[in-house]
């Protein structure tokens, strides 16, 4: 048993080193005066893959109401890395995400589900997409990226 | 103290043989307890005062195995044959459950990672991580069931084996999933980790134990050649009797086209006998009465009665088994390695998974799904089953290949031994010579004494030696005459004899020995040393006989060369092993000989209990040796080198002594063994570097530890990554895809399930494995028949 009582403290210590870690080098705390609500709506377009709008901005410390929205007829999801979502979206539905921009810079949003191309889904013609901007272009899950920015607090910028 | 080797059934993985072998040795009145996943047994030495087989077997009952003790031992080959193939369709229907139930999942998963399908998780309104989870739950928690068990068993007694790590990586994934879906809308649930993980490790088992069958069959084979009934012979009438009821003493009668039960010596008629079985002999032998019989063997033509001088477990064929049923459970050296490494790596990668988890989520700040998805991964990919496996598999593979070829050899450490070995010191009499010389010149130098007399003085006097060349004198004193009987005998190891006789009525005192006995007595010889090196260049053996201190006639004698002493001799330097002739003939006897067979280096007049410190000698010399030799003065010889090789049906202490044992004869069976030897053990290499390699390469792939390098930020690829995507079309994109991806855990699986799988066919390739110079000899059998 001698080995899993040492393995369990060094787990202990591990975690609970990590943890300390992160509240001193954490930086991006945000309290809720520093920011404002913001609601914003982003759609997934149907068989165009892509977001619309492509860059959201928001300013830093937001607290930030996504309601996401997914025109096909098939799975999408949502993930930004940097502020820790990825949530499912399900064909024809939407999904409400509420978050704080916690950190700032530049980051992407994408499609986190695997949700094939043009070419193989949707029977469109020469594969490529019929409408929006990218009509006549090849896309597919992994061009399903949009531009998150997050700026700095706005108390500072005025 | 008591010495078994026992099987032991219900190991699943090399981490289980580590766990009885842990347990065990915790024991008082154990002393030795090495267990063999490979071979399925256990070789115990323990004190019978202080610990029973009940007791030991209760304690290994205890972690969910079952030692099969004498007791309850069911011998019979249909019963052994008839369990394993029960245990052998229960696990298939594990793993046809266990893939009928997945298959939705892994179908569906698949669909979306390989065939590029959109995720539609969601049919007739029904969200489909409800099915999934309905079908994750029994493969879970009913069909992987045995893993629970076995983990806790292990945790018991503070060990860690495999089940830990398969039981922490699919718990997990499957907690995950169900929470994830069911109160945080995730996009990744992990059905397939728990299910398709549970399949392919169960797949993997299951293609284990098949391999391991065939592996052992080995000796399975050997069992089946036992005949089932004996003909003997009782108050003059034949009866047949059951084998188990034949006795030492019996006269048993066999039949042409039977097979000879038992040992024996044959006490009428004659036959050709196929000893292929048990000797690896392709030619039937002729065997008339006198003459040694082998159990197992086929009678071919002619009806005999042999007299049964080994029955039961004392038979040749038993014996065999038994050696090659306790070399498979030895274990090698390197092994102790191989289980040091894998007690330690479970532990090791539960903290490498916390430390991928923490690293994740508090120092790159992730969220904590991404934190546990990569964790499961880790704990998923590091199973150390293939590691486990590398080094059994070979073994006992190879040591059952070499039991074909009439080679046993005793465990992993004589193979690893053999493989290392670089210089061959054979024994000349009885190994490189067939041991029965005969004398081919009986030179007078001077006396009074007749020729005939002297020969038949010669003869009696050797009445009282031992010595193989006393036969010959003998067999050629007996033409003159009957021997006469000795009054006073005294032999004096490595020079001569001395003996008195009464011969016309009067004692004569009759001198036979060596140069070295010669100058010792005083004699002077010089003036027969022309003669004497003459003889000696032509491989003759002389000596001088003495009558009545007058030297009286040199006798001559010559050893007849074994059949393919020259082949063997050749094979080994083709090896570039140093071959060294060591005998206790003068040097130019043995040079003569060493000429006629191809051997450079010789040690000559090396007496017999100088052997082991010739042998050593070399040792100090840096050379790593191995000594062959049949007899029972070669013993010492044999355990002072590294390696000994007992050649021949030999003696019992030979056998006892040496590493490896020939039961065939034929001297090429040397460099069989080694060969063999070395190819297991580059299997060994072979499998330990598959399967580390695959550990060290896919534990930091696992943890993502290659986004570092393939990412500047979060889900932003690297400069050089985006560069190549670019540069190289459809390649470049493929790359792109891979470097910012993570293993899932999935994938993980189906990736440590594979390498257990290759690392087992790895191994069973030797099944076909002939080494070069048994090509030659089977090549030169089938053109024999083309040349009479």
């Amino acid at each position: 048993m001698n080995k899993y009582l040492i393995l369990g403290i060094i787990i202990i210590i591990l975690i609970g080193g990590g943890a300390l870690y992160k509240s001193k080098t954490d930086t991006d705390n945000c309290t809720p005066e520093m920011g404002s609500d913001v609601n914003m709506t982003v759609i997934s377009k149907k068989l165009e893959w892509r977001f619309e709008p492509e860059t959201i901005t928001v300013a830093k410390c937001d607290r930030v109401t996504l309601t996401v929205v997914n025109e096909d007829n098939f799975d999408h999801g949502v993930a930004i890395d940097a502020l820790g979502i990825s949530q499912r979206l399900p064909a024809n539905g939407q999904i409400v995400v509420p978050f704080v921009a916690s950190k700032e810079g530049e980051f992407p949003f994408y499609c986190s589900v695997s949700c094939s191309d043009s070419k193989s889904t949707g029977n469109l013609p020469g594969g490529v997409v019929q409408a929006g901007p990218y009509a006549g272009q090849m896309r597919g899950h992994f061009e399903h990226i949009g531009k998150f920015i997050v700026e700095g607090l706005k108390s500072v910028i005025n | 103290m008591t010495k078994l080797v026992l099987k032991v059934k219900g190991m699943h993985c090399a981490s289980c043989a580590i766990l009885i072998d842990k347990l065990l040795a915790k024991q008082p009145g154990v002393q030795a307890v090495s267990t063999s996943y490979g071979a399925q047994k256990v070789a115990l030495e323990f004190d019978e005062a202080k610990i029973s087989l009940e007791q030991i077997d209760g304690f290994v009952n205890k972690l969910g195995y079952d030692v099969i003790r004498p007791d309850e031992a069911t011998n019979s080959v249909e019963e052994e044959e008839a369990a394993e193939e029960k245990e052998l369709k229960l696990s298939k229907k594990r793993v046809i459950a266990a893939f009928a139930i997945a298959s939705p999942i892994i179908a569906y998963y698949m669909g979306v990672h390989m065939f590029n399908l959109p995720h539609v998780h969601e049919v007739w309104g029904i969200d489909l991580n409800y099915i999934y989870w309905i079908l994750s739950t029994p493969i879970q928690f009913v069909i992987g069931w045995p893993f629970y068990r076995n983990a806790w068993a292990a945790v018991r007694i503070g060990a860690a084996n495999m089940d830990v790590l398969v039981v922490l990586g699919t718990t997990a994934a499957y907690l995950y999933s169900m929470f994830g879906f069911l109160f945080f809308n995730i996009d990744h649930p992990f059905w397939e980790s728990s299910a398709a993980l549970i399949s392919f490790i169960l797949l993997g088992r299951y293609v284990e134990v098949v391999a391991k069958g065939k592996a052992s069959s080995a000796i399975k084979e050997l069992l089946k050649l036992e005949a089932k009934e004996a003909h003997v012979e009782r108050d003059g009438k034949e009866v047949t009797i059951p084998l188990e009821e034949l006795t030492e003493g019996d006269v048993v009668i066999v039949k042409p086209g039977e097979k000879v039960p038992v040992d024996g010596t044959i006490v009428e008629g004659e036959s050709h006998i196929d000893e292929k079985v048990v000797t690896g002999e392709s030619f039937p032998v002729k065997r008339v009465t006198g003459d040694e019989v082998i159990g197992a063997t086929v009678n071919l033509e002619g009806r005999f009665k042999f007299k049964a001088t080994k029955v039961g477990k004392d038979t040749l064929l038993n014996q065999i088994i038994r050696m090659v049923e306790e070399a498979q459970a030895k274990r090698a050296p390197v092994q102790d390695l191989v289980d040091k490494v894998s007690e330690y790596f479970v532990p090791a990668v539960v903290l490498l998974s916390i430390i991928t988890f923490v690293g994740w989520v508090f120092i790159a700040d992730l969220p904590v799904q991404a934190g546990v998805m990569r964790m499961i991964a880790v704990l998923v990919i590091s199973c150390p089953c293939a590691m486990g496996l590398a080094t059994p598999t070979a073994l006992v593979v190879g040591i059952g290949r070499a039991a074909k070829f009439g080679i046993i050899l005793k465990g992993g450490e004589a193979l690893e031994k053999a493989y290392k070995v670089d210089t061959i010191a054979l024994d000349k009499t009885g190994t490189l010579t067939i041991g029965k010389p005969v004398v081919t010149d009986f030179v007078m130098i001077g006396g009074t004494v007749k020729d005939t007399d002297a020969a038949l003085l010669a003869a009696s006097a050797e009445m009282g030696s031992e010595h193989p060349l006393a036969r010959a004198v003998i067999e050629y004193g007996k033409k003159s005459g009957e021997v006469l009987t000795l009054k006073k005998f005294e032999g004096i190891q490595g020079m001569g004899l001395k003996a008195i006789i009464t011969w016309n009525k009067k004692d004569t005192e009759v001198i036979i020995g060596n140069m070295m006995y010669m100058n010792s007595l005083k004699i002077d010889a010089k003036q027969y040393v022309q003669k004497l090196e003459e003889l000696q260049e032509q491989a003759k053996t002389v000596v001088f006989l003495l009558i009545d201190g007058v030297p009286t006639a040199l006798i001559a004698m010559a050893d007849t060369l074994k059949p393919f002493a020259k082949e063997a001799i050749d094979e080994l330097k083709r090896m570039k092993k140093q071959v060294i002739m060591i005998t206790g003939d003068n040097e130019k006897t043995a040079r003569a000989i060493a000429k006629l067979v191809g051997i450079d280096r010789i040690l000559a007049e090396v007496l017999p209990q100088d052997k082991a410190a010739t042998v050593k000698k070399l040792q100090e010399e840096g050379r790593i040796v191995a000594m062959v030799g049949d007899g029972i003065n070669d013993s010492p010889a044999l355990a002072q080198a590294n390696l000994g090789i007992a050649i021949g049906s030999g003696t019992d202490v030979a056998i006892e002594t040496g590493e490896v044992i020939l039961v065939k004869d034929d001297l090429r069976d040397v460099a069989t063994a080694i060969q063999l030897s070395r190819k297991t053990i580059i299997k060994v290499w072979q499998n330990l570097f598959w399967a580390f390699f695959y550990n060290v390469a896919a534990i930091p792939v696992a943890a993502g530890g290659h986004l570092l390098l393939t990412q500047v930020s979060f889900g932003v690829a690297a400069g050089w990554v985006v560069g190549i995507q670019q540069q190289f079309g459809a390649l470049g994109q493929i790359f792109f895809n891979l470097s910012q991806a993570t293993l899932r855990p999935e994938i993980a699986g189906f990736a440590m399930a594979f390498s257990s799988v290759s690392v087992v066919a790895n191994s069973m390739t030797l099944h076909r494995y002939v080494p070069p110079i048994e090509k030659e000899i089977i090549k030169s059998k089938q053109e024999a028949p083309v040349k009479a």
